[in-house]
C-alpha cells in the first residue's frame, strides 16, 4: 500500500501549499519539483523543460484566451447590456420581471461569452438599479443575479469548458456541445422558479406598470440585437455544423465581435485596451495553471498512485453510479472552500483515469462536474461570484446574499438529479455531430 | 537607486504583458485569415497552427509576471485573512522563498535546454521549419522575471506593515466590473 503514503504526501504538500497562500500555479509547480527529484532523481528535473512547452503549447486551448476576449469586448463595448435591454422588452409584464430578464439576459450573454464572473457583473451593474427602483427583495434581484450568471459556465462557450476538457482530455467540441441542453435546461428551471416565487409572494417582487410596447417596437429590439445572435451562429453555429474547430470559431468570434461593435460605433480605443488587458490577465492565469498542473498529472501516473487507485477502487463492489455521486459530494464540499480552478486541478486527475476505467461516458461525467464547478462559484461561504455580488450591491448584508443563493444551489443540485436520471441530455447532440 | 530599479523592471514587466494582451489579438486575426483562405480561395497555410500553439506559451510567459506583481493569479486567501498579522508575516516570506526558489529551478532547467537548442541549432519537427529556440526562449526569460517578481513579493513581506491588504488592493484594482461602461453608454 506504498501508493497510499504517495496519495497522502502529493495532497498533503498540495493542500498545505495552497492553504499558505501561495499562488495556485506555483504550488504546483514547486510541487512537481519536489516530486520529479524524489521519484526520479535530480537529472529528471530536465523533464520540465519539455513539459512545460508541451503542455501548455497546444492548438485545443486557444478558445481560452479567445473566448475570454469575446466576452471582455462585449462588456466594455456596452454590447452585453443590449441583451438585456431586449430580452426585457420580449419579457413585458410577466410576474417578477426583471428577475426573469437576469435569466434570459444571462442565457443570451451566456452564448455570446465564457465568462460567469463577466456575466454577473453585466447583470448586476445592468439590472440592480432597476430592481432596486422597483423595490425588488434580495430573494427576487440577488438570487436571479447570480443565477443568470452561472449559467455562462454550462452554454458554450466556455473558457472553463475548455479548460476542463483539456484537463480531463476529452474532445472539447463534444464537451462544449453538450453543455447546451443542459444549459437550457437549467435555464428553464430558474424561469419557471422565479415566475412561481413572484406570483405567490407578491411582496418580493411588486408588480409594476411596464410601459406597454407595441408588438411594432419589440421586433425593432430584436432587429438591434440580431447582428449579435450572428455571433452566436459564428461560434457555436460553426462548431456544431462541423465547419471549424473550437479553436477556430474562437478566433473568428472575436473579428466578428470587433467588426460588430465598429457598426454599432461602440469600439472605442479604450475599451479595446481594458478588454485585451483583463483578458491577458485571465489567460496568463488560466495557462499558467495548466503547466503546473500538467505535471501533476504526470507524477501521479509516474509514481504508480494512480493505477494503484484505479485497481483499488475498481475492486470495490459499489455501483458506478455512487462513486459518481460521491465524487459530485467532493466537489461540492470542496467548492464551499476553495475557487473553481484550484477544484478542477485537484479533482480532475485522480477522477478521470477512475471514470474511464468504469466505463463511464466521460463527457456526461464532465458535464456533471462543470454544474458542479458552477455551484462552486455561489456556494457560501467562499463561492467567487457572491463577492462579486457583493461588489455591485454593497448595503446588503453577506447573510442575505447567502439565504439568496440557497434556492439557486438547490435548482443546480436539481438539474444534476435530472442529467443523472436522463443521460440522454448531455449525450444527445456530442452524439448528433458524431454520426 | 533601489526604487529607480524596482520602477524599470515594472515598467518592463508591463511591457511585457502588453505584447502578451496584443497576441492575443493579433492570433485571431492570423487564424481568421487561415480559415477564410482555406475555404474560400483553397489556401492552406500551415505556419498560422504552429505559430498559434507557440503565441499560446508566449502569452503565458510574457503576461504572468505582471499578474503576478498585480496579485491577479488565483491563490486560496481562506486560512491566510484570518490569521495574525504576524504570522501573515511569516507565511508570505516562507511562501515567496520556496516559490522563488522553484522559479529559479524551471529557469534553470529551461535555460539549459534553450542553450542546448542554440548550440545544437535544433530546428522544430514541423512543416513550417523554425529554429526551436525562437518559441521555447520566453520560458527561460519569463521564468526568470517571475522569479525577480517573487523577491519584490519577498520585499513587500520583508518591509510593509500590512502586506496583505496591499496585495488585496492591488487585485481589486485591475479588477473593474465594467460598471462604468454601461454608465457611460447611457
Amino acid at each position: 500500500m506504498e501508493w497510499v503514503s504517495d496519495l497522502v504526501l502529493f495532497f498533503g504538500l498540495l493542500i498545505a501549499m495552497m492553504l499558505s497562500g501561495m499562488p495556485v500555479a506555483f504550488g504546483f509547480i514547486t510541487l512537481n519539483i519536489i516530486g520529479l527529484y524524489l521519484y526520479l532523481g535530480i537529472g529528471s528535473l530536465s523533464l520540465l523543460a519539455t513539459s512545460s512547452f508541451s503542455s501548455i503549447g497546444q492548438f485545443s486551448l486557444i478558445p481560452i484566451p479567445l473566448f475570454i476576449l469575446m466576452g471582455e469586448l462585449l462588456l466594455r463595448t456596452g454590447l452585453a447590456g443590449k441583451t438585456v435591454e431586449a430580452v426585457d422588452q420580449w419579457i413585458g409584464r410577466l410576474p417578477g420581471r426583471l428577475s426573469l430578464s437576469s435569466v434570459g439576459g444571462g442565457t443570451l450573454f451566456g452564448a455570446l461569452s465564457g465568462a460567469s464572473m463577466a456575466s454577473v457583473a453585466m447583470l448586476g451593474s445592468t439590472l440592480v438599479p432597476e430592481m432596486a427602483k422597483r423595490g425588488y427583495k434580495p430573494e427576487m434581484s440577488v438570487s436571479s443575479i447570480l443565477a443568470g450568471g452561472g449559467l455562462a459556465v454550462l452554454i458554450p462557450p466556455s473558457a472553463l469548458g475548455v479548460l476542463l476538457g483539456a484537463l480531463a482530455k476529452v474532445s472539447i467540441a463534444e464537451l462544449l456541445l453538450a453543455g447546451i441542453l443542459p444549459g437550457l435546461l437549467l435555464a428553464t428551471l430558474y424561469f419557471l422558479y422565479f415566475s412561481f416565487r413572484a406570483k405567490l409572494q407578491p411582496h418580493l417582487a411588486p408588480p409594476y406598470d411596464a410601459p406597454s410596447t407595441t408588438i411594432g417596437f419589440k421586433l425593432y429590439t430584436l432587429l438591434t440585437v440580431s447582428p449579435l445572435l450572428l455571433l452566436i451562429m459564428v461560434v457555436t453555429g460553426f462548431i456544431f455544423l462541423g465547419i471549424a474547430t473550437p479553436s477556430e470559431s474562437a478566433a473568428m468570434g472575436v473579428i466578428a465581435t470587433l467588426v460588430v461593435a465598429a457598426c454599432y460605433r461602440r469600439l472605442t480605443w479604450d475599451a479595446l485596451k481594458k478588454a485585451l488587458m483583463s483578458t491577458m490577465t485571465t489567460s496568463a492565469m488560466m495557462l499558467l495553471v495548466i503547466v503546473g498542473s500538467t505535471g501533476f498529472g504526470q507524477l501521479l501516473a509516474a509514481s504508480g498512485a494512480t493505477s494503484s487507485l484505479v485497481t483499488w477502487v475498481g475492486a470495490l463492489v459499489i455501483a458506478p453510479i455512487l462513486l459518481v455521486i460521491a465524487m459530485q459530494c467532493i466537489v461540492l464540499l470542496l467548492g464551499c472552500f476553495i475557487d473553481t480552478i484550484s477544484i478542477m486541478l485537484i479533482s480532475i486527475p485522480v477522477f478521470m483515469p477512475i471514470i474511464l476505467d468504469l466505463g463511464i461516458d466521460p463527457i456526461w461525467f464532465c458535464i456533471l462536474i462543470l454544474v458542479q464547478l458552477e455551484l462552486a462559484g455561489i456556494t457560501p461561504p467562499f463561492g467567487v461570484l457572491l463577492f462579486v455580488m457583493k461588489g455591485v450591491q454593497q448595503h446588503l448584508r453577506v447573510s442575505e446574499i447567502y439565504r439568496a443563493a440557497m434556492p439557486i444551489v438547490l435548482l443546480q443540485i436539481l438539474l444534476v438529479a435530472i442529467l443523472m436520471i436522463f443521460p440522454q441530455i448531455v449525450t444527445m447532440l456530442p452524439e448528433l455531430i458524431r454520426n | 537607486m533601489l526604487n529607480t530599479i524596482i520602477d524599470v523592471f515594472e515598467r518592463i514587466t508591463l511591457w511585457m504583458a502588453i505584447v502578451a494582451a496584443a497576441l492575443t489579438l493579433a492570433m485571431s486575426g492570423w487564424i481568421t485569415y487561415d480559415v477564410l483562405t482555406r475555404y474560400f480561395l483553397d489556401w492552406a497555410s500551415p505556419w498560422a497552427f504552429d505559430l498559434s500553439e507557440y503565441a499560446l506559451v508566449w502569452i503565458t510567459f510574457l503576461g504572468a509576471p505582471w499578474v503576478l506583481l498585480q496579485d491577479r493569479h488565483v491563490r486560496i486567501e481562506l486560512l491566510v485573512d484570518v490569521l495574525p498579522r504576524s504570522i501573515q508575516r511569516v507565511l508570505g516570506i516562507i511562501v515567496s522563498i520556496v516559490a522563488i526558489c522553484a522559479c529559479l529551478v524551471l529557469a534553470w532547467k529551461t535555460g539549459v535546454a534553450a542553450l542546448q537548442y542554440i548550440e545544437g541549432d535544433i530546428m522544430m519537427a514541423r512543416i513550417w521549419r523554425i529554429p526551436r529556440i525562437w518559441p521555447y526562449c520566453i520560458i527561460p526569460i519569463g521564468s526568470m522575471v517571475m522569479a525577480l517578481s517573487f523577491i519584490l513579493r519577498l520585499r513587500l513581506y520583508l518591509t510593509n506593515d500590512d502586506p496583505e491588504a496591499v496585495l488585496t488592493t492591488r487585485a481589486s484594482a485591475g479588477q473593474e466590473t465594467g460598471h462604468e461602461n454601461y454608465e457611460e453608454m447611457n
